[in-house]
């Protein structure tokens, strides 16, 4: 559950990444809220790399979904890409893909 | 009766065609009925079709049809509800009554305005007769099944009168899913029990057809507490299993979440108790049900308005009611009705049940798209005059026309974005006859259904997607015993989903059945020649070939699919979209189609860029940003560059198009986007932002690589449109200086330049 | 990953009959014989479920549940408690320790099984 950025400052054109990495969830959330809200209020865009995200719990959905209203009641943008079967699933299943936006594919193995 | 109207007169023409299938409908169940099958769902679907006929009838006005036919749907509500027997002689004289609502309709729908026959209303009034008298057996007197008269055990529903229009409280909605609300204590969290592990345990007593996770009480950033629950749920379930079955899911947390059930075919009344009772309050949860498809709009509206109307004395009864049918609670029922309570102590703010909706004809929205199309042009003209004469205030000028006519072209454009739902939704019906056809049990799963696009790419849309669906079905799911075998569940799926991507949409049409066979297919395409004894071709090209005219590999021809006719075709459509079809594929776990498309085909945000001073235009949501192509770079001949450590691969516009000439002292690199893969694009000059109206690609071009449409920049100068995914596949590729379109450019360029 | 389930029973048969039936279902499952072993097992490791039984020797189930409420990495793992017979002290108790889910013995594999499904996935 360690999330570092890729790299910790914004790009030219003022966006950041960061990767998520392993467990989404109660045990992360209090640290993700805090970090990534504070990562969110340094750039214009943030994208969350998903790629490596293994679950993702009510409480881990919570900091995404807080995450991007925050974003949208500032005048920023929250992306959600690259993401891991798991991450696609739980999104698609709690009817959330197109509050976030972002494009959700079908996994190749989504049964 | 206002019939004048063209959209009348159109709706009309939908009711006499909605009626005729409805009427064929009930003629096959009451055949079925007569002949022993015993099917209760068949009475469901009879009440359901006079009901409709009876409803839509009404709004037209042809009373004949909608006095008859509600005696009609009165019997069946009686029969449905089991407070009758159905008895050979009722069937019999349903099929009289159902002659008899084809001819009514026939007369109204033929010449509403001409003289009733007065035959035909004798014998309406003698099957009226008929009716009555089998409506006022219900007490008792001819049957055997009176043992279990309503007079010793009133069902709520209908133990009062039959139900009639005016019952509103007793009208049920046409959902047959149970519906679920859910919410949960804060602390639920830090108990270790997460919601959505129950949710999809859930899945185990049903079928989840829905789910909307509510994050209205989620607070702010500050006040939140990432340990706190603050979502809610509202459900469909499809289930066979009981109340407390459904319950028992959430016995864990029993203590911890409020649950309110309700059954199939509830009441409107319950549904809008039970919005009425949540925090996010009627109009929030009453949208959130109508797009899970709980209750039609019109239900809700019915429900509100009646609501509205009885205010006051409705309240008690409905949480009687509730109680009396076990459904809650009492503790729930009274919070429920304290917050109804303090709800309509508040000012309301509903605006009347006024529909917020006008018709307009497609027509008129593509002449206005068309005219703004221009109007973007003109627009773009003006304003590169303004800033050549240098006029500080004719640029302000220019600059708020542009503004103003940017939005109005977003504002045209979204008039005619439908979602994609509607299309999908057809395809249940398709999925169960096929799957009744072939002997395989099928489920279909529909995400994204709220993605929008363009209602003219929706009707192009579906034909290829119904070619997909069923091959998808035909080929792609096994039929059930190989996929036991396969230690699969017997009932396969399949889905539709949609989504936006690099500002166009994604359709993808995935089964979960046995997967493409390289080797089949690899052996099929040597067979016809299409690939050499020696070649191995890559997944995605050996893929591709199901495209190819006549190709199949089906071993069964059936009559859904199989003879090779179809794919070609599919493939054929979505390039004259502009699109792109993608197969994801694993053997014996299934396929997947992407279809990537336009959102429109009328305008592009686009970046101008130049290379030998001829204009190109990227779609401007695939750039990512642009660089500078140092000397040293350009000077050795590798296709890559170093971005921030990644690797980069790159193609001169210059090459692709052998447009000759030498490149300035520095080039420039256009970083661009496509499915994840950054690839760069090399060009003489940046000019920045535009829209463009696209227009389709002359003759000349047609079919090159690299290009998807042409445009009139402001000067009048012709402007090739890029295409990414194309550009993508060619700089990631090996082989790319080969070349190809080169000098068929060539030509083009000079032949568009001298227009 | 396959999620891991920590069984805390003393009884041998029941701690294997549960984790046929867990592993069957793709789960992982770590087994120990009382409280104070299971305390042991735990050594930082992901555990995403804990079924316990109530009456062990050494450090019962209750008195375990608390301890493991204290533990950071495991304060919020979800508890099945495992009771003989309706024991509404002990059941009441544990609540107030955290366990929320209780399955009464003797218990069918599967519904065992369904229990931890609620809770978590495999």
């Amino acid at each position: 559950m360690s999330h570092p950025a890729d790299t910790d400052q914004p790009d030219a054109e003022d966006r950041l990444r960061v990767a998520l990495t392993g467990d989404v969830d109660i045990y992360a959330a209090e640290t993700l809220k805090a970090q990534l809200l504070d990562q969110l209020l340094r750039t214009r865009v943030l994208e969350l790399d998903l790629a490596e995200v293994s679950l993702i719990d009510t409480a881990g959905m919570q900091i995404l979904v807080l995450l991007k209203r925050t974003a949208e009641r500032e005048g920023r943008e929250l992306r959600l890409s690259q993401h891991s079967a798991t991450a696609a699933e739980a999104i698609q299943f709690l009817g959330l893909g197109p509050f976030f936006g972002d494009p959700l594919p079908i996994q190749p193995q989504w049964t | 009766m206002p019939h004048n109207s063209p959209d009348m007169a159109a709706a009309l023409r939908t009711f006499a065609e909605e009626s005729g299938e409805l009427l064929e409908a009930m003629a096959s169940h009451l055949r079925a009925l007569l002949e022993g099958d015993e099917d209760m769902e068949r009475l469901h679907a009879l009440f359901r079709a006079a009901h409709t006929i009876k409803g839509a009838g009404g709004m037209f006005g042809l009373d004949a049809v909608v006095g008859f036919t509600h005696l009609v749907e009165n019997l069946l509500s009686q029969l449905r509800d089991g407070h009758q027997p159905l008895t050979p002689a009722l069937l019999e004289l349903l099929m009289d009554c159902r002659d008899q609502m084809e001819d009514l309709l026939k007369e109204a729908l033929d010449d509403g305005d001409a003289a009733a026959d007065p035959a035909l209303a004798a014998r309406s009034d003698s099957l009226g007769a008929r009716l009555q008298a089998a409506l006022g057996n219900t007490g008792g007197g001819t049957g055997g099944g009176e043992t279990a008269s309503p007079a010793t055990a009133p069902p709520p529903s209908a133990a009062l009168t039959p139900a009639t229009d005016e019952d509103v409280e007793l009208e049920r909605v046409e959902a047959d899913t149970w519906h679920l609300s859910l919410r949960f204590s804060p602390g639920v969290l830090r108990e270790g029990m997460d919601p959505i592990s129950f949710l999809r345990y859930l899945e185990s007593v049903g079928r989840i057809v829905h789910i909307a996770t509510l994050v209205d009480n989620l607070p702010d950033a500050e006040a939140m507490d990432p340990l706190n629950c603050y979502f809610g749920f509202e459900i469909e379930l499809e289930s066979e299993r009981d109340k407390d079955a459904i319950e028992a899911v959430f016995d864990f947390v029993r203590d911890d979440c409020q649950l309110r059930l309700l059954p199939p075919h509830s009441r409107i009344a319950d549904y809008i108790a039970l919005i009425q009772g949540l925090p996010e309050g009627p109009d929030r949860l009453g949208e959130i049900l109508v797009a899970a498809n709980a209750l039609t709009r019109q239900e809700l509206e019915l429900g509100l308005t009646h609501q509205r109307q009885f205010a006051g004395q409705a309240q008690v009864p409905l949480g009687e009611i509730l109680i009396a049918e076990g459904m809650t609670h009492p503790p729930v029922v009274e919070a429920a009705l304290d917050r109804q309570a303090q709800a309509k102590g508040r000012p309301g703010k509903d605006k009347g049940g006024e529909s917020q909706f006008v018709r307009v004809h497609a027509e008129k929205l593509d002449e206005l798209i068309n005219l703004v199309g221009e109007l973007v042009i003109a627009g773009a003209a003006s304003h590169l005059l303004a800033r050549g004469r240098r006029d500080r205030r004719a640029q302000e000028a220019a600059l708020t026309v542009n503004r103003l006519v940017e939005q109005v072209r977003d504002v045209t454009l979204k008039l005619r974005m439908v979602e994609i739902g509607e299309t999908f939704n057809r395809f249940h019906r398709v999925v169960r006859e096929l799957g009744r056809d072939l002997g395989k049990d099928i489920a279909l799963d529909i995400t994204g259904a709220e993605t929008e696009l363009d209602k003219s790419m929706v009707e192009k849309l579906g034909d290829p997607l119904m070619h997909l669906v069923r091959n998808a079905i035909d080929h792609g799911l096994e039929p059930p015993e190989q996929r036991l075998a396969a230690g699969k569940p017997e009932r396969g799926r399949v889905r539709l989903n949609a989504y936006h991507d690099s500002g166009g949409i994604v359709i993808e049409i995935g089964d979960d059945g046995r997967g493409l066979d390289r080797e089949r297919i690899l052996a099929r395409a040597r067979e016809r020649g299409l690939i050499g004894e020696d070649e191995t071709p890559s997944d995605p090209e050996l893929y591709a070939l199901i495209f190819e005219p006549g190709f199949s590999t089906a071993q069964t021809v059936t009559n859904v699919s199989g003879r090779g006719v179809g794919m070609d075709v599919v493939k054929k459509t979505i390039a004259a979209l502009r699109g792109t079809v993608e197969i994801d594929t694993v053997l014996g776990a299934g396929t997947t189609i992407r279809l990537r498309l336009p959102l429109t085909l009328a305008i592009i945000e686009g970046f101008l860029v130049r290379v030998e001073n001829v204009p190109f235009v990227l779609p401007l949501e695939s750039v990512r940003e642009c660089i500078a192509l140092s000397a040293t770079s350009a000077a050795d001949r590798r296709q890559y560059v170093n971005l921030r450590g990644e690797v980069l691969p790159y193609l001169r516009l210059r090459e692709l198009f052998a447009l000759g000439g030498t490149p300035p002292r520095r080039e420039n690199i256009v970083v661009v986007r496509h499915q994840g893969n950054r690839v760069g694009v090399v060009v003489d000059q940046l000019q920045g932002e535009l829209q463009t109206v696209i227009k389709p690609l002359g003759r000349l071009f047609r079919g090159m690589r690299g290009l998807s449409g042409s445009s009139i920049l402001g000067s009048g100068e012709v402007a090739l449109i890029l295409d990414v995914a194309t550009l993508a596949e060619i700089a990631t590729s090996r082989d790319h200086n080969r070349g190809g379109p080169a000098a068929q450019l060539q030509q083009g360029a000079s032949a568009c330049s001298t227009q | 990953m396959a999620k891991t389930i920590l069984i805390v029973d003393d009884s041998a048969s029941i701690r294997q009959v549960v984790k046929i039936a867990l592993t069957g279902a793709g789960y992982e499952v770590v087994e120990a014989v009382d409280g104070m072993d299971a305390l042991k097992k735990l050594d930082g490791r992901k555990i995403n479920l804990v079924i316990s039984d109530v009456n062990m020797p050494n450090l019962d189930g209750i008195g375990f549940v608390k301890q493991l409420k204290q533990k950071s990495g495991y304060q919020f793992t979800p508890v099945i408690m495992l009771t003989t017979e309706s024991e509404a002290e002990k059941m009441r108790q544990g609540k107030e320790a955290g366990a929320k889910a209780w399955v009464v013995k003797p218990f069918q594999p599967a519904q065992m099984l369904a229990a931890v499904t609620k809770l978590i996935q495999p």
